[in-house]
């Protein structure tokens, strides 16, 4: 492991509290041996974002958060939606609403002067607040293949040169301290080579058995072993079925489903969750989420078992 | 610093160069300054990943990789650098030492011969590889220059992502929906008008109505673009903002009807398809018109004039485009086709020379190429 004694070292092993647990979306966060390292590299090169790729539900978004409160920085996350501008993570900037003061601002003397300081009416984005604060900050940039094809280029400069500027004012924002920035990505649209050459790259692999129980464990914590265990071999060889039926591109049940799954099992009584995983999948609703995979998977109980 | 010495250096330039990834100096120096902070020195997979994490931007990407890493853990370590460019196992640069302690550590598992032959690459689906392979075959006869494709993607002719951009040249804006976009010019005559600002005028986004129609030849002499027309169809359909997309195929030339399906099942008659097609939409021909084979077939001649005759009174907007190089045309049907309709061959520059053909612009297409003088 990287011994950087000045910077921040992201080990993967500090876990929030269970009482903080949903507080502004706060989980605990297993990751890898090779996503750890990753996070360390993106936060030791600077200015280089991490492009997280992996299959829906493999832990992508809430990777960020993660790494925000092992470190204890300050958390941005910007999700970016179908027609985002990359602008908007520097900084947005109301007209109407300068306007609209400006044509009261002879009746109202307190107006005048809001409408005089064009930084009432400027909001910073995401981008814009990490560059401002004094403590490096992570950033989020989540499913960036959502916005329009040229989106992320018009990002590189902001990430290149850590600086922008506000049009209106004509002010440079510049970074204090590099943001660290996660990127991630769907791949539903392409993203272009000048954008690609400056990310850093990693692709979140399903977790191994005993990961996905120390996965179930950390999320519930005073789980019965036996329940775990029991719920993970089902959704391990459910899994595996859809695995050799689908291929490496369909969509299979991820690790956030089993998640779910568990909380609904764990509130039933154990004993009868146990003896219901031996038949066929219990509350299959939450794993199966079209009406071909119901078909499919509710019938293929191994023989003998039914 | 001697340059074979650098560490890592061989394996860099073989992703460069031979595989075409996009890779510059900083990506290299970057690894090195990960190097001496500490990173990827614990043990080979440590070493392995840090290049992975830094070089690597696909899982695709990764496969190859980890085969190039494999390989050069598995060639002795040789200094003697005389190998000649032509032989494509190249002895590599000395690895870093921690590399170094590693291999010695742990002998590498596979033996060189495993080495799978060096004509292949990534799997990409890039007809693009298949047009630059017949140019390249056309050009030096029949020897094709090397034996593999590169993936240096700017020497494609047109990639998917410039076939999108291309298509966003296609516009008819109409403004329509919820207004969501504050008109300026409406809302400074309002506030002239009343003398202050009560409300914004708002008015809907601009949207584009353009409607592309993809005739596409298939089968036969086409089969080595499928891929390709597949692409264009696909990027005209998603990610290009039109405001309709629709395909038809035919083969050799539209013959009292036209498909609706690739496999050429589902048949509409022509004057049909024309009436659904309607007189806005943009029409697209994708067709080698009998450049691939290159022989001149009068009947294919006189099928595609009275089919032309046919579209141009039915839509305003036309355009071909030719998957071979417009040198190819001249003396084969193309050649004849070429002064019925624009066609254009299908480059980064004829793609977009068709779609401003189909934006209504002139395009001097009557006598573009020299040999149509």
């Amino acid at each position: 492991m990287a011994n950087l004694a000045t910077s921040h070292t992201y080990t993967g092993e500090v876990q929030p509290k269970p009482e903080e647990y949903g507080k502004d979306g706060l989980y605990p966060y297993l990751p890898s041996k090779e996503l750890v390292e990753a996070v360390n590299l993106t936060i030791f090169l600077e200015k280089r974002p991490l492009l997280i790729k992996g299959d829906p539900g493999s832990g992508k978004t809430r990777l960020a958060q993660a790494v925000a409160y092992e470190l204890g920085l300050p958390y941005e996350p910007w999700y970016i939606k179908s027609t985002g501008r990359a602008r908007d993570g520097r900084y947005t900037y109301d007209a109407v609403r300068r306007l609209h003061d400006a044509q009261l601002a002879h009746l109202d003397e307190s107006r005048r002067s809001r409408v005089d300081n064009p930084w009432n009416y400027i909001h910073l984005g995401p981008l814009g607040r990490a560059f401002q604060k004094e403590e490096r900050t992570v950033v989020l940039i989540d499913e960036i293949d959502k916005a329009d094809i040229d989106f992320p280029n018009d990002l590189l400069l902001e990430l290149d040169e850590q600086r922008f500027f506000i049009e209106e004012t004509g002010e440079e924002i510049k970074a204090h301290e590099p943001p660290i920035v996660f990127i991630t990505s769907n791949d539903e649209k392409e993203l272009p080579d000048a954008f690609l050459r400056r990310c850093l790259f990693i692709y979140i692999e399903f977790p191994l058995p005993s990961q996905l129980v120390a996965i179930v464990n950390a999320h519930f914590p005073g789980s019965p072993p036996a329940l775990v265990e029991a719920a993970v071999d089902r959704f391990l060889e459910l899994r595996q079925q859809m695995e050799q039926e689908k291929g490496k591109a369909g969509k299979k049940v991820s690790t956030s489903e089993l998640l779910d799954w568990f909380a609904v099992l764990r509130r039933h009584p154990e004993d009868e969750v146990l003896t219901e995983l031996k038949g066929q999948l219990p509350f299959p609703e939450v794993l199966l989420k079209s009406w071909e995979d119901h078909l499919r998977y509710l019938q293929a109980v191994p023989e003998g078992e039914r | 610093m001697n340059p074979d010495e650098l560490p890592l250096l061989d394996l860099f330039n073989r992703l460069r160069r031979e595989h075409g990834l996009l890779l510059g100096v900083e990506e290299y120096m970057a690894v090195l300054r990960a190097l001496q902070a500490g990173f990827g020195v614990e043990d080979r997979r440590a070493l392995e990943q840090l290049c992975c994490t830094v070089w690597i931007k696909s899982e695709e990407e990764a496969r190859l990789f980890h085969r190039l890493f494999e390989q050069m853990l598995a060639q002795p370590v040789a200094r003697s650098r005389e190998s000649s460019l032509p032989e494509p196992p190249e002895t590599p640069a000395a690895p870093p030492p921690e590399a170094r302690d590693t291999e010695a550590a742990q002998p590498a598992p596979s033996p060189p011969a495993q080495r799978t032959p060096p004509s292949f690459t990534l799997e990409m689906d890039e007809p693009t590889q298949v047009v630059q392979a017949v140019r390249r075959s056309t050009r030096d006869g029949l020897e094709i220059g090397r034996p593999r494709f590169s993936l240096l993607t700017e020497y494609f002719p047109v990639t998917r992502r410039q076939m999108k951009q291309s298509w966003r040249h296609l516009r008819r804006p109409v403004r329509e929906g919820p207004p969501e976009e504050l008109d300026v010019i409406a809302t400074m005559e309002k506030i002239g008008r009343e003398g202050i600002l009560l409300e914004p005028v708002m008015v809907p986004r601009r949207s584009n109505r353009a409607e592309l129609v993809l005739l596409i030849d298939q089968d036969g002499s086409m089969v080595p673009f499928h891929a390709l027309s597949r692409q264009l169809a696909e990027t005209a359909r998603r990610g290009g903002r039109l405001g309709g997309a629709g395909v038809y195929y035919f083969h050799d030339y539209p013959d009292s009807y036209m498909y609706r399906d690739p496999a050429r099942l589902e048949a509409q008659p022509i004057p049909d398809a024309l009436a659904a097609i309607g007189e806005r939409a943009a029409v697209l021909i994708v067709s080698d018109a009998g450049a691939a084979r290159g022989n001149f077939d009068p009947e294919r001649l006189e099928q595609t004039r009275v089919f032309v005759q046919q579209l141009k009174q039915s839509v305003r907007r036309y355009a071909w485009l030719n998957p071979m190089p417009n040198d190819r045309w001249p003396g084969t049907t193309a050649g004849e086709i070429a002064r019925l309709v624009p066609m254009f061959e299908m480059s980064r520059r004829g793609l977009d020379a068709a779609i401003s053909a189909l934006q209504g612009r002139y395009v001097y297409w009557e006598k573009m190429y020299p040999w149509m003088m």
